[in-house]
């Protein structure tokens, strides 16, 4: 579609201001929303430990693997679900109060911590 | 402005149609339970066919031993000598249902029996399915849409046949789960609240506790979610229905210990983890699109996208080798004879042996959803305008449903639903442009606003071509006004443009012309009706063990199938093993109570093909493989006398074929005359001398002089014979059920036996002259 | 296996041979007496009860075995049963009876009041148990001690009221009450009577005892008998023949040494009595073995007539170690008899009844080893079984009362010899009788011949038995047994024509019996006989047959015999699989990783202060701050929870609490929701 694919040095620098743009646009995001991003990262990067252990030893409690696996992955995509609910910019979800949003994130995150607890085993 | 005043006029009618539809959707429910009581009303409360029996059992051992002790179960009166762990084999939904029904109401202090409980288990899940078919068209197309679609479901009769009182099944419980998740699919794609989504977990997790066929759900979704996403619908909402329920549904259905770890296993499930990855990365996409400005997104598309589709491979390229190493691709059987309609005939006999896994012919599309089928295509195209997330998903539904529903009879089951809401919402629309076109072209009436008009209008023509209706069809008559003016109160709040395109579009109609059709489609909906009584009444509520014939002298009813259970608990030892072929397995254990080789769970093909091979051997033989299997009686079931079709000697060239497929000294050409199955003077010798042949047919020239079959139509072949291991120990009143014992072993040294008893006669007459001889030398 | 049953049915047909003769008693001899001794084997010094204690000691005195050290242990029990008053008459009687043997000093005082008792006892009694056991004890007494007066003082009364029970069959009932009849009870109540006669302190009319004489021989007219003349006593109920016969004989002999003139009875069936007794052999139990002792002894020196028992120390005698004939006459416990002279009056053949082959004379007798023998057979004796018959002659006349002889006795005797085997051969001959191919086989020595042929033609296998004295000489068995190399073996019966043996296969004939297998068969001839010294089970060799194809319908040959002991015998062990364990990673890389879990979790908290996580939301009033502060209570209680679950609680517990928690959650955080949710909107809208 576009020039990219002119020459090596222009996608670089494409890269760099895109880069930048990225970090300026993410600075604008609010506190809380951040927060968030935060949290998501820190069960994306746990799961991935947990992968990489998997890697390494092999799965044989594969209950207590997966459980684990898809609690963390559970819990990002939760969260992923409260920062969409809670973005002010994002127009779908004016008449729904982050609050609200807030409320069924914490009734889902019981529901799927009573399930891990379960299956854990 | 007008809104405002609409919106007061609306409140007045909200409430009006709320209260109205609550009391339609009461009388739905009702009429949904009523239709299927025709079972208990025309024979009695009983539990029909093969399987119900064996859930009646699991279920009696639930409410009487404890969910825990039913957990691990291990039923060793069954797949003697294996037995088989019930609590891991099972899908435990609809025993749980039952189990807690009877156990709140006796709590309740309403002492009611598990049996009636399982009998009246489905009539009651099947008003809940009409009333989910209800919330789900709603979802899809407005309320007007969801009451036809209750209604047709109520009484639709593919769905009728699996769900008359007394057909204690999976299936009863499992379509009221799968229209509720897909409800609340839907209603979450509608809010994107995480409540439902939930929900939406919770009601899988259901579906897949009560049946196999929840891997429907778990592809039938993540393709309507790729589809939205292809077709550029993808929405936060979207992200929100599906991510939560992937990993939250993955969990809860790895929780069934009948599925287990088959949930990330096995391909059955792929898809659905494919999907999340890729909706995180369109999700990701999109997030990128909303921060960054059009200029740098441009750049940022091609590093994402190649970033993504490198992502992507990797990860097809893992699930392709997680498939590759897993046996059979990874897909159980009946799956795979899903998507090839040919393997199972090729591959597992014991599958293309059930009747209900083969292909459904164009009579039974009719017979299963008479009307519906030629509303569905009208009701396609009422989903298309305008097209929504949810109507598309109703789109996709019906077309997976139809093809799975022509690979399987018995998947009719799925397509039952996604024709009602389909060709509910037909007929709603097509109701409401008729009425519309009424409305507007009425005269006399000209300041009058539409809402009024079309009240008006609406209750003065409906009474007028409804006059001549059967109370029957009334049910579904009276929710027609209350659906217009469902309909009519929703558009001027929600979409007053498409109304008003609406109305130019439907003044080119006539007035007589949409009378015309609207008498048309209510006749067509008594047909419905008429249809579905009669099919609930005549053909699908006969119970498989109580068997009714009408003949020139009045009505007779063969119960020979309880009979033979009875004599059979009644006059054998506890532990006594009786053999028979596996469809009678179930109901042996259940009601005879005696320990069986095999049953309809055909889980061990071997076993079910040693009792073949013994039924399709020589007597001999058969004894002998009997004998080392403890068997101590064998039970065949019998037609010939009164003609019942579906008899073990109709069943027999399964029983060859599932043999011959282990043992290979069974060969099925051994049994057929030139290719034909017979069983007349033409039959081959092998088919004369097999075990099957000769139990059944042994004193068969007794009943009438020359052995007539009213089921083959012929004179058996062979009439007089002895058995020389088997002897006949019970016959039914029609002969419909036969069990043999089979002898014990031969005594090797019975002359010698007889030469002592003479030596001590013998001896008895020398005592009598005096002499004996001396023991001690 | 096969010879094993070859084996087994020789000693079978041996048994049988045995059986046909008439049997010979031997005397009680030393194996009775180690059998006694490993029989009564006293547990832990003492036997269970004085019953069996004096069953021991009588046998032991009768064998004149020295009775174990059991004085200690019995001698006390003896005493106190003494000495309690209240002890039964059975326990007194067995007591004494020990006493008797064990001779312990009991003071007079004790035996008078015992006597006292029983007498009072006596006269009371209306069971014959009772009055049986009570006048034998009496009568124990008045032999131990002398000067105890145990003289009954109405004998006549006792003896009627006991004679009243007899029945008119010579048996007798326990009680007055009790109709059934029994021959049991009458040995007991001939010993009671007999008992009473000696204690009687005047004399019993001589009416009572001639009818009970002539009960005793009625009672002998019930007599049951078997073939080889032993004769007993049987009994419907409970008790065996032969502790009826037993009881008998004790109350005969002992009727029989009180009365002052003798009883007559059949010398033969005291003969017979005796045989009976000694046809027992050596009882397995206790109470038969005292029976058949005590009983013996009873007629070894019983008053009426002593029996003499003819035997034989073998009864088999070989031809070529030249055996004399040797038969010894002695009592039935083995003492040596009144000098006799035993003539053989005849000897045939058992099978025909035919001339006598031996001339009557008299044996030898020989005084130190005390037989009578005679030195050699006769010439004309061939081999074969043969009936024996000898006679027992008394020297002196007056012993003919006192012993019994039983006149005649028959024996029967196995004179066994070398068989000798001769012109013996093998031959295939062709369909049309022609001999292809013919061998000479030596069947005393070993031969291993090898024939091949075709199911055309036909095995012939022929000999010739001659008797030493030249006689053909049919064995029981003659066998050819043919084995396959799968172990599959047919057996064909050789039979005679004449004087040769001879067999002829026709394989045409025999091709389905033997399941149509080629191959080479083993040939194994057996000639056995009991008096055939040379009996033998040999391999002769092999034939190689080539048989036709076997056609569809050929019975399958059957499947090997499995051995007996492995089929019954216990199976072999189930090794269960169990699943092998995961390998589990090394602790230390699990420790690791755990802390590398803390990582991200640092990271997000670093993130969070780095952030500068704000409180400015959570409400600064009261009650919301409490209800937002019950909040969090809330949620950290449930998950406090999920923990107990994981560690011990189960489902439904956890279902039922988290019921709880969560309607207080669902509470407390709709309040406080609610309020910021308020709190915003105000924000906003100001």
């Amino acid at each position: 579609m576009v020039k990219p694919s002119s020459s090596s040095s222009s996608t670089s620098q494409d890269a760099l201001a895109l880069i930048n743009s990225l970090r300026s646009a993410y600075s604008a995001t609010p506190t809380t929303l951040k927060i968030i991003d935060l949290y998501v990262g820190f069960a994306v990067s746990t799961a991935i430990i947990q992968v990489v252990y998997m890697a390494l030893v092999g799965s044989f409690p594969f209950n207590s693997f997966l459980s684990g696996i898809l609690s963390c992955i559970g819990t990002a995509v939760l969260a992923v679900c409260l920062r969409i609910q809670v973005n002010k910019e994002n127009k779908e979800f004016k008449d729904l109060a982050p609050e609200r949003a807030f409320a069924d994130f914490v009734l889902c995150n019981l529901v799927l911590h009573l399930v891990i607890m379960n299956f854990l085993g | 402005m007008e809104a405002s005043e609409t919106s007061n006029g609306t409140t007045l009618r909200n409430a009006f149609g709320n209260v109205l539809s609550f009391f339609i959707l009461v009388l739905i429910g009702v009429l949904a339970f009523s239709i299927r009581l025709f079972s208990v009303i025309k024979y009695e409360s009983v539990i029909h066919e093969f399987d119900p029996y064996f859930n009646y059992r699991v279920t009696q051992f639930l409410t009487k031993n404890g969910i825990y002790d039913f957990w691990n179960w291990f039923d060793d009166r069954t797949w003697y000598p294996l037995g088989r762990v019930i609590g891991g084999t099972v899908y435990p939904g609809l025993t749980l249902t039952a189990g807690t029904l009877w156990w709140l109401l006796n709590s309740l202090n309403i002492p009611l029996s598990v049996e009636t409980i399982c009998v009246f288990t489905a009539p009651i899940f099947s008003a809940f399915t009409s009333w989910a078919t209800y919330l789900l068209t709603r979802e899809v197309k407005g309320s007007g849409a969801g009451l036809t679609a209750a209604a047709l479901i109520a009484m639709v009769p593919s769905y009728i046949s699996r769900s008359v009182a007394g057909s204690y099944d999976n299936e009863a419980v499992a379509i009221f789960a799968l229209i509720f998740t897909f409800y609340l699919y839907i209603k979450t794609l509608n809010t994107g609240s995480l409540f439902y989504a939930t929900f939406n977990a919770l009601a899988y997790f259901y579906m897949v506790c009560s049946w196999g066929g929840y891997t429907f759900i778990i592809n039938l979704i993540p393709m309507h979610v790729l589809m939205c996403i292809v077709t550029g619908r993808y929405s936060s909402r979207l992200y929100i229905a599906y991510a939560p329920l992937v990993v939250l549904g993955t969990l809860l259905a790895a929780l069934v210990p009948v599925v287990g770890f088959n949930a990330v296993m096995t391909s059955e499930h792929f898809a659905s983890f494919l999907v999340f990855i890729i909706i995180h990365v369109v999700a990701f996409v999109y997030y990128i699109k909303g921060v960054l400005t059009p200029k740098m997104f441009k750049v940022a598309v091609t590093l994402v996208l190649s970033i993504g589709l490198i992502v992507c491979c990797a990860v097809i390229a893992v699930l392709v080798a997680l498939v590759a190493s897993s046996p059979t691709k990874g897909w159980s059987g009946r799956s795979l004879s899903l998507l090839d309609p040919t393997y199972a005939s090729k591959y597992i006999p014991i599958i293309a042996s059930v009747s209900e896994h083969q292909p459904p012919t164009w009579p039974s599309y009719f017979m299963d959803i008479n009307v519906l089928a030629f509303l569905v295509p009208a009701g396609i195209i009422a989903c298309f305008s305008p097209l929504s997330d949810a109507s598309s998903f109703v789109i996709l539904y019906i077309v997976t449903s139809v093809y799975f529903s022509g690979v399987m009879v018995r998947l009719m089951l799925v397509l039952a639903p996604a024709a009602c809401i389909t060709s509910g919402i037909a007929l709603s629309e097509a109701f409401e442009v008729f009425t519309r076109s009424i409305k507007f072209q009425l005269p006399g009436l000209p300041g009058i606003s539409p809402v009024d008009a079309g009240e008006t209008s609406s209750d003065s023509t409906v009474p007028l071509n409804e006059a001549p209706k059967t109370d029957k069809s009334g049910e579904t008559l009276k929710e027609r006004p209350s659906r217009k003016n469902r309909k009519k109160e929703k558009e001027p709040v929600e979409k007053p443009s498409i109304k008003s395109q609406i109305e130019k579009r439907l003044l080119v109609l006539p007035f007589e012309g949409s009378i015309l059709a609207i008498f048309l489609l209510v006749l067509l909906g008594a047909f419905y009706v008429v249809h579905c009584v009669w099919a609930a009444a005549e053909a699908y509520s006969a119970p498989s063990i109580v068997l009714t014939s009408h003949s020139h002298d009045g009505l007779h009813v063969f119960d020979d199938f309880r009979e033979a259970y009875a004599w059979l608990s009644h006059n054998t030892e506890v532990d006594d093993k009786v053999a028979s072929w596996w469809d009678y397995g179930y109901q042996t254990t259940a009601m005879a109570n005696r320990t069986v080789i095999v049953d309809n769970n055909t889980w061990n093909n071997t076993h079910i093909a040693t009792v073949g091979t013994a039924m399709s051997s020589p007597e001999k033989a058969a004894w002998e493989i009997f004998n080392s299997l403890d068997v101590k009686y064998v039970l065949v079931v019998f037609g010939g006398l009164v003609g019942y079709p579906s008899d073990d000697i109709n069943k027999f060239l399964w029983m060859v074929r599932i043999g011959g497929g282990v043992f290979p000294h069974i060969k099925e050409p051994d049994y057929l005359r030139d290719g034909q199955y017979r069983i007349d003077s033409q039959a081959t010798p092998t088919m004369l001398n097999c075990l099957m042949y000769k139990l059944s047919y042994y004193r068969f020239v007794d009943t009438d002089g020359k052995g007539f079959d009213r089921v083959r139509r012929t004179e058996i072949g062979k009439k007089y014979f002895k058995l020389t291991h088997f002897e006949e120990v019970f016959t039914t009143h029609h002969w419909m059920v036969r069990i043999y014992k089979l002898k014990p072993p031969k005594n090797r040294i019975r002359g010698k036996t007889k030469k002592s008893k003479s030596k001590s006669s013998a001896t008895i007459s020398g005592k009598r002259s005096g002499t004996r001889k001396n023991p001690w030398h | 296996m096969a010879t094993r049953n070859l084996g087994a049915l020789l000693v079978l047909v041996l048994a049988i041979t045995i059986r046909e003769v008439a049997s010979v008693f031997q005397p009680i001899s030393d194996s009775h007496r180690s059998a006694a001794s490993e029989l009564f084997t006293p547990a832990e010094g003492s036997f269970g009860s004085l019953e069996e204690a004096y069953e021991a000691l009588r046998s032991f005195e009768i064998l004149g075995i020295d009775k174990p050290d059991i004085r200690g242990a019995s001698g006390e029990s003896v005493l106190d049963k003494l000495g309690s008053s209240s002890s039964a008459p059975k326990d007194l009687f067995y007591a004494l009876k020990v006493n008797s043997i064990l001779k312990c000093e009991v003071n007079k005082e004790v035996f008078e009041g015992i006597a006292s008792r029983l007498k009072a006892v006596v006269n009371g009694a209306s069971s014959l148990l009772d009055i049986y056991y009570s006048i034998g004890s009496l009568v124990l007494i008045k032999n131990q001690s002398s000067e105890v007066d145990v003289l009954l003082a109405d004998a006549d009364g006792i003896f009627r009221s006991i004679k009243s029970l007899s029945q008119s069959d010579g048996r007798w009932r326990y009680s007055s009450d009790n109709p059934e009849s029994s021959t049991y009870a009458a040995g007991l109540a001939v010993e009671a009577l007999a008992g009473v006669v000696s204690l009687a302190s005047s004399e019993i009319d001589q009416a009572m005892i001639g009818k009970l004489k002539r009960d005793v021989s009625k009672l002998f007219d019930i007599i049951e008998k078997y073939d080889d003349g032993a004769v007993y006593f049987d009994e419907k109920v409970d008790q065996s023949p032969l502790s009826t016969t037993a009881s008998v004989v004790r109350g005969l002999t002992a009727f029989a040494a009180v009365t002052s003139e003798t009883l007559k009875l059949p010398g033969d069936k005291i003969l017979g009595l005796a045989k009976f007794f000694l046809g027992i052999g050596v009882p397995g139990n206790t109470k038969d073995f005292f029976n058949q002792i005590d009983s013996l002894a009873c007629l070894e020196s019983n008053k009426v007539s002593v029996p003499l028992i003819l035997s034989l120390p073998a009864t088999v005698l070989s031809l070529t170690k030249k055996d004399q004939l040797k038969v010894k006459v002695s009592t039935v416990l083995g003492s040596s008899a009144p000098p006799v002279t035993v003539k053989l009056v005849r000897a045939f053949s058992s099978g025909s009844k035919d001339a006598s082959i031996i001339p009557s004379q008299e044996l030898k007798f020989d005084k130190e080893s005390r037989y009578h023998f005679l030195d050699v057979l006769p010439k004309n004796v061939d081999v074969g079984s043969y009936m024996f018959v000898f006679e027992v002659v008394l020297h002196d006349s007056e012993h003919e009362t006192i012993y019994a002889t039983g006149g005649l006795t028959q024996v029967g005797v196995f004179v066994t010899g070398v068989v000798n085997i001769d012109n013996a051969e093998i031959a295939v001959l062709e369909s049309d009788k022609s001999v292809e191919t013919q061998k000479k086989l030596d069947l005393a020595g070993e031969n291993a011949v090898s024939l091949s042929a075709n199911h055309l033609q036909k095995l012939r296998l022929s000999f010739q038995l001659t008797t030493p004295l030249g006689h053909t000489f049919k064995p029981h068995q003659v066998f050819l047994k043919l084995t396959h190399e799968t172990k599959v073996e047919h057996i064909f019966v050789v039979g005679n024509s004449g004087k040769k043996f001879e067999i002829i296969l026709d394989f045409l004939g025999l091709v389905d019996k033997f399941y149509y297998l080629s191959g080479s068969y083993d040939l194994q001839l057996t000639v056995g006989d009991a008096v055939m010294e040379n009996s033998f089970l040999r391999a002769i060799g092999r034939v190689d047959l080539d048989l036709p194809e076997a056609p569809e319908k050929a019975t399958r040959p059957p499947p090997l015999a499995v051995n007996p002991y492995l089929k019954y015998g216990p199976k072999a062990e189930i090794s269960h699989i169990f699943r092998v364990p995961e390998k589990l990673p090394p602790n230390h890389l699990s420790l690791a990783f755990l802390g590398l879990l803390l990582l991200p979790l640092i990271g997000f908290l670093v993130g969070l202060l780095r952030l500068g996580v704000n409180l400015k939301n959570f409400p600064t009033s009261a009650v919301p701050a409490t209800f937002g502060f019950l909040f969090h209570v809330g949620l950290a209680a449930v998950l406090l929870l999920y923990v107990l679950f994981w560690l011990k609680l189960d489902l439904f517990t956890t279902l039922k609490w988290l019921g709880i928690l969560g309607v207080f959650l669902l509470f407390v955080g709709h309040r406080i929701l609610s309020h910021l949710a308020s709190t915003s909107s105000k924000l906003k809208s100001a």
